[in-house]
Order: structure tokens, then C-alpha cells, then sequence
């Protein structure tokens, strides 16, 4: 497995939750993205992340996720230490990332976080 | 987040129209299917022409069952009643893709009629003998 590198659009990667995740996160100054088993039995165990941004069209459909995971939304600088989800697809289809165990990011890589301005 | 879906690869034949295959596949098990370019919000139907003259659908588009279906998605994103009807196709054969592949990503492997169009789809993508004539003799003219 390796780490995805430069996919990442701009370096920045985004975490979209709901309102319970989302107060979960920052109420602690460095934010911890759980890792957990997703439903999937062929999908790794990890916290998931992504390279498209909140504005992005379809973004739900996009990367497999309920509108209500959407909502919230963190964005930090790429360090360039997850994987990618499905490397099998041409790189430009890559943008779902994951970290097969907790992931946290410090405050000096955080960008914004907050209400997806978009979400309706 | 759990991000679901689960992805699909077929090779594509060289001179295939990979966009032309998938719309015929989904047509023939899902004739009230709409479509939608990933960077569109535009739900369109298998009757516009420009899907099928105009080519005018993008490298990554979504294929849902019906207009009520895509409704629901666009709604609700992935939920638990809408998983096996929406497919999400991805084509990577432009002058620039090293590897001719379609991708199809779907919600529910279990599902019957998903299964029969991903066939179709497989055997349109990867069988030359389903180009249409015009390319093969331009391929020989070359």
C-alpha cells in the first residue's frame, strides 16, 4: 500500500460528517478523525477522507455518502499519508483517501472547518 | 464518514465507444434511466439526442434507474433504499490515458439487474465487433 502522494487537489483534503461528528471533533484543539469498520466487508478498517471540496457538485453521490455526512465539513494541509481508497482507478478518479487507524491533525495543518455553505 | 460503493473495471476495446456501450446497456434493463454529468445538476433522459449524437456526457457521469431515483439521491445522497439503483461510471479513453478502462462504481453487488448491465456493459467494452462500421473501415483507411 502506498501513500497517494501528490493526488490531492491543492494539497488541501476535506472530512465531511454530521452535526453529532462534527461537535465531537473540535471540541478538542487537535482534530481526531476515528478510524472505524465500514459497512463494507471488503473495505478497510480507517478514517476517510477526500479531495473534493464542499462546493463540488454531487458531492454525496461523488464519494458514496449519506447528504446528512455532508454537512459538516473539516479541511487541513495534505501530508501526504493516506492512501487512496480505490487505486485501481485512473488517478484522476482517485479522491477518496483513508488512514487504516485514528488520525490526527494538529492545529498547524488545520484550515476550516464549519456548516457546508452548500448543504441544502 | 462510511463512503460505500464498490468499483467494477472493464478494459476498453481500442475504437469502442466505451460512453455509447454504457448508455446502451442501461437503456436496455433500465429503459426509464436519467443520467447526470458529475459536474452538472441536470437530470437527463435517454430520449435527448445529444446524449447519443452530441456525445456531450462527460468522462464521469450517473446512471439512476428512474427520474424518481435520481430524485431521492440528490435528496438523501446514499441511503439504504437507494442502493441498487444508481451507477456511477467513470471512463478513462482519451489521447492522454495510458490505460483504456471503464469504472463503474456501484452500491449493491447483491443486485440482480445491476449485475445483468455490468455483463452487458463488459461485453460491449471489451468486443471490437460491436464498433460500429464507419470506425472499423476508418481504421483500416489509417
Amino acid at each position: 500500500m502506498t501513500a497517494h502522494g501528490s493526488l490531492a487537489t491543492g494539497g488541501i483534503i476535506y472530512h465531511y460528517t454530521d452535526k453529532t461528528g462534527y461537535q465531537a471533533i473540535i471540541a478538542v484543539s487537535d482534530w481526531n478523525f476515528r478510524a472505524r469498520h465500514p459497512r463494507h466487508p471488503r473495505k478497510p478498517h480507517g478514517a476517510y477522507f477526500t479531495t473534493l471540496p464542499p462546493d463540488t457538485n454531487n458531492l454525496a453521490e461523488r464519494i458514496g455518502v449519506s447528504k446528512m455526512k455532508t454537512r459538516y465539513f473539516f479541511s487541513f494541509t495534505d501530508s501526504g499519508d493516506l492512501h487512496p481508497l480505490n487505486a485501481r482507478r485512473p488517478v484522476r478518479f482517485q479522491v477518496k483517501l483513508y488512514y487504516p487507524d485514528d488520525y490526527l491533525v494538529t492545529v498547524e495543518r488545520q484550515c476550516q472547518h464549519g456548516e457546508n455553505p452548500l448543504w441544502t | 464518514m462510511d463512503m460505500s460503493g464498490v468499483d467494477r473495471y472493464f478494459p476498453i476495446a481500442y475504437g469502442v465507444d466505451a460512453t455509447d456501450i454504457v448508455l446502451r446497456a442501461c437503456q436496455r434493463h433500465w429503459p426509464e434511466c436519467v443520467l447526470r454529468n458529475a459536474t452538472d445538476d441536470e437530470d437527463r433522459s435517454l430520449d435527448d439526442p445529444d446524449l447519443w449524437i452530441g456525445n456531450s456526457l462527460g468522462k464521469e457521469f450517473f446512471v439512476y434507474r428512474c427520474r424518481r431515483v435520481a430524485e431521492c439521491w440528490h435528496k438523501q445522497g446514499a441511503a439504504e433504499d437507494n442502493r441498487d439503483s444508481m451507477l456511477h461510471v467513470m471512463i478513462a479513453a482519451g489521447e492522454n490515458d495510458r490505460n483504456r478502462i471503464c469504472v463503474v462504481e456501484i452500491h449493491d453487488e447483491a443486485n440482480n439487474m445491476i449485475q445483468k448491465i455490468l455483463a452487458a456493459m463488459e461485453q460491449g467494452l471489451n468486443d471490437a465487433g460491436t464498433v460500429p462500421e464507419i470506425y472499423l473501415l476508418a481504421g483500416e483507411a489509417a
